[in-house]
């Protein structure tokens, strides 16, 4: 089942230049999709449509095979959770324990079943020994943490992280990417779309979209993607680590077979 | 501009239920004129230390001496204006764009001048400068900065805190959120700076970053500093520990060194360092 399906989406903010021109793509279920490209590229911008928080666009997208519009939102809003780039944005609680609960209480659930669900996540995001903090004696990496743990709780179906992870440490970054796959493994059918800068990250997801100037110009598995590497320069992208060594070592003459997709997997091939 | 700490310790919240100690006993040396990386896990005091350094936090215990300045957590000691240090020290906070709020980016940038009680020609030309050092021209004067793009706003708010003309420049993450692109461009303008022979201290959690451009790094754990020292002194052995992460470059040749080979970690700057002695490397083997 797909669960994004743009068909031919443009958006412009002033009626004439278009921040989003004409994208098709589609996101399957139980895909980690990572969105990459420039700030200015459009990515926020699809963000906030597939969030409802902007209406007006030339196009069509379906969610869950329903097409948005401002009558289906509410049908499909309450499956989808957005984590923000900037935990100050989305602290509405004055407790880490109250602000998981704002989302739980919003959604109906029963009082007496709010404690362990709390728990629960709080736990998984590593937050639970400050149930009790107030947001202004966290720091910003926590403050994320509770956002997602928060966002997690609602089980939603979709999940979409708008640079969630880049005010992070790494040691925090890589607590929410583990914790992410494993809600993942949990529910095999929960979608990511992660828009990142992170060109690592994004070489661990399953599907990888390019967008620069509003256009969608690559898209498919890190590896089909990844071997642009001309063309993510010519955007001022980076490729990853990986493939850029890969790149290095080929000048110096060292062959390299086609088939290696990762670190890891280059790593193995020198010590053979 | 040397900066000394000595002995601070720096407590939020003090004598309430909340007290939480955030720096304890720092002693700290950095040099005029160099380009530091201060690191460490998210809460581990980068933010308290880098606020003392221009006042904006006193400490609870101990003295932080920059120049002529004494931030003390004794009244009698500390400097009578100290909030003259602000000239002198610039910070740049996470996220600076969120500061943003005149009509003009031209009068954004002049605010600070003009805040310290320059004249409005001297301040709009001294957003002028400034706005040129960090990359926009003539035609961003009159624009709002609400219309700029994440990069470009981010770079209005960095000139406002050049326009005046600090000797030290402390950046608190200053590439997060930004795409590699404008990272590097931002990076550059910092490196810029550094070559007029200003003092930066940049607060990052991107060792790729450090490894590239700093010339010292300070490892702050628990709210102490752990480590000082060259990016390559620093990442020579495992940093874990402290919640961070390796460079990549260095990470590839250590996990390669476990498996038999010989690379000089030392010796290496940039990937191509990196395949060259892998290249090296696999003749011998």
């Amino acid at each position: 089942m797909k669960v994004i399906e743009a068909q031919d989406l443009s958006y412009s903010y002033d009626g004439k230049n278009e921040a989003l021109s004409g994208l098709s793509f589609a996101v399957e279920e139980g895909t980690y999709c990572a969105l990459i490209g420039h700030n200015g590229s459009g990515k926020s911008t699809l963000a906030k449509i597939l969030s409802g928080l902007i209406g007006g666009y030339k196009g069509q997208i379906s969610i869950f095979g329903t097409v948005l519009s401002s009558k289906t939102l509410f049908e499909i809003r309450p499956r989808l959770g957005i984590v923000f780039q900037n935990p100050d944005n989305q602290f509405v609680g004055s407790s880490v324990r109250d602000d998981i609960a704002f989302g739980l209480e919003n959604h109906c659930v029963k009082h007496e079943d709010m404690d362990a669900i709390i728990n629960q996540y709080a736990t998984e995001a590593g937050m639970e020994k400050s149930l009790d903090a107030a947001p202004e004696n966290l720091s910003g990496g926590q403050k994320q943490r509770v956002a997602i743990a928060g966002v997690l709780a609602m089980k939603p179906d979709l999940l979409i992280y708008d640079e969630a992870t880049s005010m992070l440490d790494p040691k925090g970054k890589k607590e929410i990417l583990d914790l992410t796959r494993k809600m993942r493994e949990e529910n095999p059918k929960l979608t990511i779309l992660s828009i990142t800068h992170d060109i690592e990250e994004a070489a661990q997801a399953d599907q990888v979209l390019v967008l620069n100037g509003g256009h969608l110009v690559l898209s498919g598995t890190p590896k089909e993607v990844f071997t642009h590497v001309d063309e993510l320069a010519q955007i001022h992208l980076d490729a990853p680590f990986y493939v850029n060594l890969i790149k290095a070592l080929r000048s110096k003459g060292v062959v390299i077979p086609d088939d290696i997709d990762s670190l890891t997997k280059l790593e193995e091939f020198l010590c053979q | 501009m040397p900066i000394d700490f000595s002995k601070v310790t720096f407590v939020y919240n003090r004598r309430s239920p909340f007290q939480y100690e955030a720096l304890h006993e720092v002693n700290l040396h950095l040099d005029e004129g160099k380009f530091i990386a201060l690191v460490g896990r998210t809460g581990s005091g980068k933010s308290t230390l880098i606020q003392h350094l221009n006042a904006l936090l006193s400490p609870t215990e101990g003295d932080v001496t920059i120049d002529e300045f004494v931030n003390s957590s004794d009244k009698h000691k500390r400097s009578k204006k100290l909030k003259d240090l602000r000239k002198k020290v610039g910070l740049v906070f996470q996220f600076p764009e969120y500061q943003l709020f005149e009509e003009t980016v031209e009068k954004d940038v002049a605010f600070g001048p003009k805040n310290f009680g320059y004249t409005k020609d001297l301040s709009t030309q001294l957003a002028h400068e400034s706005l040129t050092t960090v990359g926009l021209d003539a035609s961003f004067y009159e624009r709002s900065p609400f219309e700029l793009s994440g990069g470009e706003k981010r770079k209005v708010a960095i000139a406002g805190i050049l326009a005046l003309d600090p000797d030290i420049l402390v950046v608190d993450e200053p590439t997060a959120g930004l795409d590699p692109e404008a990272a590097r461009e931002t990076m550059e303008l910092f490196e810029k700076i550094h070559q007029r022979g200003k003092t930066i201290i940049l607060v990052t959690h991107d060792m790729n970053i450090v490894s590239q451009y700093a010339e010292e790094v300070v490892v702050m754990d628990n709210g102490k500093v752990a480590e000082v020292g060259t990016p390559e002194e620093i990442f020579s052995h495992p940093i874990s520990q402290y919640s961070l992460e390796m460079p990549l470059l260095y990470e590839t040749a250590r996990q390669l060194n476990e498996k038999g080979y010989k690379l000089n970690e030392k010796k290496i700057k940039n990937i191509d360092d990196l395949a060259s002695a892998i290249a090296e490397g696999r003749k011998e083997r």
